[in-house]
């Protein structure tokens, strides 16, 4: 249906968060990882999918948190790239209507790395904006 | 010395490192415990007839890098000739060695590991092109790519040359 989009809704230590569903490639559990030298924190390493590596990343560091303990990641669909994001669980996907997003007008430090909101103020789910995130990721590699 | 330019195949359980050596004298036994401190050299060089080449302790570096643990004790020390550094490099690795003791021979170096050590195959884990975000991770690191032999497995590719240079640039002056 014209101006819906789809969200794969997940939990990353006690938060919910989301992200677009045509950006998830697979989820997987329990592959083995490997670290990753000279990377910043929040970078936990690299899967191993069929032969192919992805770099893990954990959203929970990168907003100040721990490291999240958990053995699942949901792989990125993108274009040139091969990303994982660890999350704790998968919750819904969900569909919403484009109205239904909120933007967030002035972003903060907490909200820098969210291109909008789903659901209410009260209980409101954060899109992660990957393509701000792997800007970070950059400056931070560049920077190391 | 016969130069040769050969591929290095360490085994540590799943992770592998391979060494992409330039200019390869070749590997030879060589046991010397670490240093106590966190030094980048070992105390003792190898001796390859009349030279006494400096040791840089890459098996220690590869522990950390890659979080490898557990035992794999057979000690080699693989010998490159140095004349592929730059002279910026070649400064950085002369002002290292100066502080060892004994004179080193500066014309080579030698990377003491301790894996189950072989040649590499050729084809074997060829390295494959890495993601954006990998590459950039790595660039000027002294890994060259990794390959991935098995499901449960990782093969680093690496140049140890460029890895030791990464390392005492990082240092600073000793």
């Amino acid at each position: 249906m014209a101006n819906e989009c789809k969200y794969l809704i997940f939990r990353v230590g006690s938060k919910p968060y989301a992200i677009p569903a045509s950006l998830v490639r697979e989820i997987v559990t329990a592959l083995p990882r490997f670290p990753v030298p000279f990377t910043p924190r929040w970078v936990r390493g690299v899967l191993n999918r069929h032969g192919e590596p992805y770099v893990i990343l954990d959203v929970q560091v990168l907003l100040g948190g721990d490291p999240l303990d958990t053995r699942t990641d949901v792989l990125l669909a993108l274009d040139n790239d091969q990303i994982a994001v660890s999350i704790s669980e998968v919750l819904e996907f969900r569909t919403v209507a484009e109205k239904d997003l909120r933007t967030i007008s002035a972003p903060d430090e907490s909200t820098v790395y969210f291109s909008g909101a789903l659901g209410s103020a009260s209980d409101a789910v954060f899109v992660l904006d990957v393509p701000h995130i792997l800007e970070r990721l950059a400056d931070d590699v560049r920077n190391a | 010395m016969e130069i040769v330019t050969t591929k290095v195949k360490l085994s540590y359980g799943k992770v592998t490192v391979i060494l992409d050596c330039p200019s390869c004298v070749g590997s030879y036994y060589y046991r010397c415990a670490p240093s106590s401190g966190d030094t980048l050299f070992r105390d003792t060089p190898l001796m390859l007839g009349p030279s006494a080449i400096p040791v840089f302790d890459l098996d220690r570096r590869l522990r950390r890098l890659f979080a490898i643990d557990g035992e794999f004790s057979f000690p080699v020390a693989v010998a490159v000739k140095t004349d592929t550094l730059d002279p910026g490099q070649k400064k950085i690795f002369e002002s290292f060695i100066g502080r060892l003791p004994g004179t080193h021979d500066s014309a080579f170096v030698a990377f003491a590991v301790s894996a189950e050590t072989a040649i590499a195959l050729p084809g074997e884990a060829a390295v494959k092109p890495l993601p954006k975000t990998l590459d950039s991770i790595l660039s000027d690191s002294g890994i060259r790519g990794a390959s991935f032999p098995g499901e449960d497995s990782v093969a680093w590719h690496l140049d140890p040359l460029a890895l030791m240079i990464r390392f005492l640039s990082k240092a600073g002056t000793p």
